[in-house]
């Protein structure tokens, strides 16, 4: 073999990984699915930044207008009032965009706090094995067995309602997730040939793990994570209708927003909608991604593109 | 696929047959001597001298009898078992004379030996029956037991002293001191008297009272044979089912028009509507505010409104600095825009508050309170006089898990107060706990700087208002204001109606001048019944003294 032929040989391994992104790229735009689950979840991302453009007013005026509301009577859609005003006389459509920005921020940080966490458990318990691995994984089977909703309502219990303490609560639930997920992968990639090759180079534990294993077993882990993002707002949601949520009634959260009108539902029934669609919607782009993802990476459909 | 639908078919069927059956159970219940009616909960125990909710003393205030009553739909003593009494000339010694003929359902004949029978029973409870949360009214009003428990009250708090007869219908009560709100409280269905010999026969002292203050009784007196004087007799309960109440046939007044009454417990707001739009029951108490319109819209219910009876207010605890300085206690009046509050939340169920007593009770102050307007500039004002930097920081709580009449969506009440401080040179910090027992524990331990709490009076007095809240130093306010607390102790004692009535005006005002809590709100609650049902008179004190007796159903 020449010099040339090899370095082509090397060329074209090094450009596998990108070969599979790229796979995975072109068979998720041919999604349909996957494409609407893109544009709401943009959607929202861009609502959550252009919110003060959009909201047309202020989540909390200084001086709402209690003087349109009664008892069992919430002034409804108007010009002035998209979705009309809540029951305390702030407009509901400012607090509806206004609460995109928290509940996606506290989505994100619970799901991605997990997701890190996670990962950390996971490959340390999939490379090292053995022992460690026995110890962090039986914790994980703990954390597991306790349905998450449940183990996310005792955390908040500990620590006390709030918006940080959600946002931990429900990160912790999605720990275990992770782990167990990231730790099946890496015992995957672990007995792999090129792990053997790398080890046989002297290539050290850490770097084998983090620049050879981890990239090829992170996959499932995206399409995790995405999954993730949607049950961490409707978790936090469920949160916030128990009355577990922001200690401030005014913050203008999805979920929060829901339980003040549990007692008005008959008389005032969109201001349980327009929030209940939004987290609807929300989740279901955040799921249709994840089920793109899966499909656009799944090693079994590779090569038909 | 066709199993499916034969299945389908099958469940629809069933449900029709279901639909028809309750329809009809429910048309049967409308026959003109049977009244049923609903309210939220159970009662806990049909003894009324060991309850203190308002269900229980709903159904044995039917059952019972005291002394004394009060008017319907007001606060005057009346006389019920008692035809007349008059007080000795000292005020320390009260006799009754007794209503001739009267007996006990169960046959024996009420003496002035039963109703000293009765007020020995419970000035010698046990020491399971002597926690506050079993005996609340005998501890509240009388407060001492002939053989406390240890750590419970003795004979030196006990208002009661000891009971003589004279004859069969002369009955006096002894007092230890004077005290003119004893009249009222002894009104109270909770002193109502119960029959010697079925106390006896069904060991109604005997049972055990739990850590939680739940009294578990091992005789059957509190739950299937209470035995009073009342129009109505319990036939059975089957509890968080329904109780059923029967005539009682040996009843001394004019007879129950309506022969049986069956009490549900629908703890649903939206369900004890429905069921009253459906003909199940004939009466509901406890209308939710955002109902008022739906029941007074619908052709066949009509809408009973109590007077205004509970307070609402914000508590500003004056250990907790800068409450204990006035000029931020007044600063927070200022802030507080009370009408735009009372409309949106409360509607039709509260008035705007500018003093402590609601206006149906005496002592109320009809001129002379200070008024605290709505003002943030002078809030603001205020605060700089003070000496405070601007934005004031102020731990403002509120309770999850309750409604009360004073307050019917605490959570709605808060943010509209929030939104009122913050823009009246304060930062509100908000804090939450759940109603019981975190929140009262709370703010009763004096952990909260300002909180909203109220009032439902125990029994009809200013006394129950005004000397249990500022009569002495308590952790709630955490003021020391030994001026107001004699003026008040004055005011309880004075045995002359009209003289007691200018000291409480007097008190009323000098409490809005002190401004320990800012009172915001009076509330009241409503009964929605059937048009065909009438002569229900909805009262100030609300369930427990609104007899069924009177009622009548047309067809």
């Amino acid at each position: 073999m020449s010099v040339a032929e090899i370095e082509a040989v090397d060329i074209q391994l090094e450009g596998a990984p990108s070969g599979l992104w790229r796979e995975a790229w072109s068979r998720l735009r041919r999604n349909p699915v996957a494409i609407i689950g893109f544009c709401l979840v943009a959607f929202f991302v861009l609502v959550a930044i252009l919110a003060p453009l959009i909201a047309r007013y202020n989540p909390n005026p200084a001086h709402p207008d209690l003087a349109q509301v009664s008892p069992g009577h919430a002034p409804g859609p108007s010009a002035a009032h998209w979705l009309g005003l809540d029951l305390n006389g702030r407009d509901e459509w400012a607090r509806l965009i206004y609460g995109t920005r928290f509940s996606l921020l506290i989505g994100f940080v619970a799901a991605s706090s997990g997701l890190s966490i996670g990962l950390v458990l996971g490959s340390i318990a999939g490379y090292a094995g053995g022992l460690v691995d026995t110890i962090i994984m039986r914790c994980m089977d703990i954390m597991l067995a306790i349905p998450g909703l449940l183990l996310a309502i005792g955390i908040v219990a500990m620590l006390g309602p709030g918006l940080w303490q959600i946002m931990v609560a429900v990160g912790i639930t999605n720990v275990p997730i992770f782990a167990r997920l990231l730790r099946g992968s890496v015992l995957a990639q672990r007995d792999q040939d090129f792990v053997l090759a790398a080890r046989a180079i002297g290539v050290r534990r850490r770097g084998i793990l983090f620049s050879h294993i981890l990239p090829n077993a992170i996959s499932p882990v995206i399409v995790q994570g995405t999954l993730a993002m949607a049950t961490a707002i409707i978790d936090v949601a469920g949160l916030g209708f128990l009355g577990l949520g922001p200690q401030d009634p005014s913050t203008p959260e999805w979920g929060t927003m829901l339980t003040q009108v549990n007692q008005y539902l008959q008389s005032d029934p969109l201001l349980a909608i327009a929030p209940g669609v939004a987290i609807v919607l929300a989740v279901l782009g955040f799921n249709l991604i994840g089920d793109g993802l899966r499909e656009a990476l799944d090693p079994k459909l590779r090569g038909r593109v | 696929m066709r199993k499916k639908i034969v299945l389908l078919a099958l469940v629809a069927v069933g449900l029709v047959v279901v639909l028809a059956a309750c329809g009809s159970s429910g048309n049967k219940s409308s026959s003109s001597s049977t009244f049923v009616f609903a309210s939220s909960a159970d009662p806990v125990l049909l003894d009324p001298a060991l309850v203190s909710d308002g269900e229980s003393l709903r159904i044995t205030n039917q059952i019972f009898q005291s002394l004394v009553s009060f008017k319907l739909g007001g606060s005057e003593v009346v006389p019920s078992l008692a035809t007349s009494w008059k007080p000795s000339a000292n005020a320390m010694s009260w006799t009754f004379t007794l209503r001739k003929g009267v007996k006990f359902s169960d046959g024996t004949a009420l003496n002035a030996a039963a109703v000293c029978y009765n007020y020995d029973r419970w000035y010698n409870f046990p020491a399971a029956l002597q926690n506050p949360a079993v005996s609340y009214y005998w501890n509240t009003v009388f407060g001492g037991f002939a053989h406390p428990a240890k750590g419970n009250p003795g004979p030196d708090k006990s208002l009661y002293k000891s009971c003589t007869t004279k004859g069969d219908n002369e009955v006096t009560l002894n007092l230890t001191r004077r005290s003119s709100s004893f009249i009222s409280a002894i009104g109270l269905p909770n002193f109502g008297i119960a029959s010697p010999t079925a106390l006896k026969k069904y060991k109604a002292d005997s049972g055990t009272t739990d850590s939680t203050g739940v009294f578990h009784p091992s005789g059957t007196f509190a739950t299937a044979n209470p035995v009073g004087t009342g129009p109505y007799m319990l036939k059975q309960w089957s509890p968080n089912v329904k109780l059923t109440l029967v005539a009682n046939p040996d009843y001394w007044g004019s007879k129950p028009a309506i022969t049986t009454v069956i009490y549900k417990p629908i703890p649903d707001n939206t369900a004890r509507l429905q069921a009253l739009q459906t003909g199940e029951i004939q009466g509901m108490d406890y209308v939710a505010p955002a109902d008022y319109s739906t029941v007074q819209k619908d052709s066949k219910l009509q809408l009973l409104k109590r007077p205004v009876s509970s307070i609402g207010y914000i508590g500003m605890n004056q250990a907790k600095a800068p409450m204990n300085n006035p000029l931020v206690r007044e600063a927070v009046a200022h802030a507080i825009d009370k009408a735009a509050i009372i409309k949106a939340v409360y509607g039709q169920t509260g008035e705007v508050a500018n003093q402590f007593l609601p206006p149906s009770l005496f002592g109320y102050a009809k001129s002379g309170i200070p008024d605290y307007a709505y003002d943030p500039a002078k809030s603001k004002a205020l605060l700089q006089q003070a000496g405070l930097k601007l934005p004031v920081k102020v731990d403002f709580w509120y309770p999850t898990d309750v409604t009360r009449s004073y307050m019917p969506d605490p959570q709605r009440i808060f943010q509209a107060m929030q939104a009122n401080l913050n823009a009246a040179g304060f930062q509100v910090v908000p804090h939450s706990a759940p109603w019981r027992p975190d929140y009262l524990g709370g703010a009763q331990s004096g952990q909260y700087q300002i909180y909203l709490l109220g009032w439902i009076a125990d029994y009809y007095d200013p006394q129950d208002f005004l000397n249990v809240h500022f009569g002495s130093k308590t952790p709630l306010f955490g003021f020391n204001n030994p001026q107001l607390f004699s003026m008040l102790t004055k005011a309880d004692a004075e045995p002359n109606p009209n003289l007691r009535t200018a000291d409480y005006e007097k008190a009323s005002i000098a409490v809005m001048k002190f401004l320990p809590v800012v009172p915001y709100a009076w509330g009241s609650s409503a009964l929605a019944l059937d048009k065909s049902v009438h002569g229900y008179v909805p009262g100030p004190i609300g369930p427990i003294n609104e007899p069924w007796a009177d009622l009548t159903i047309s067809k």
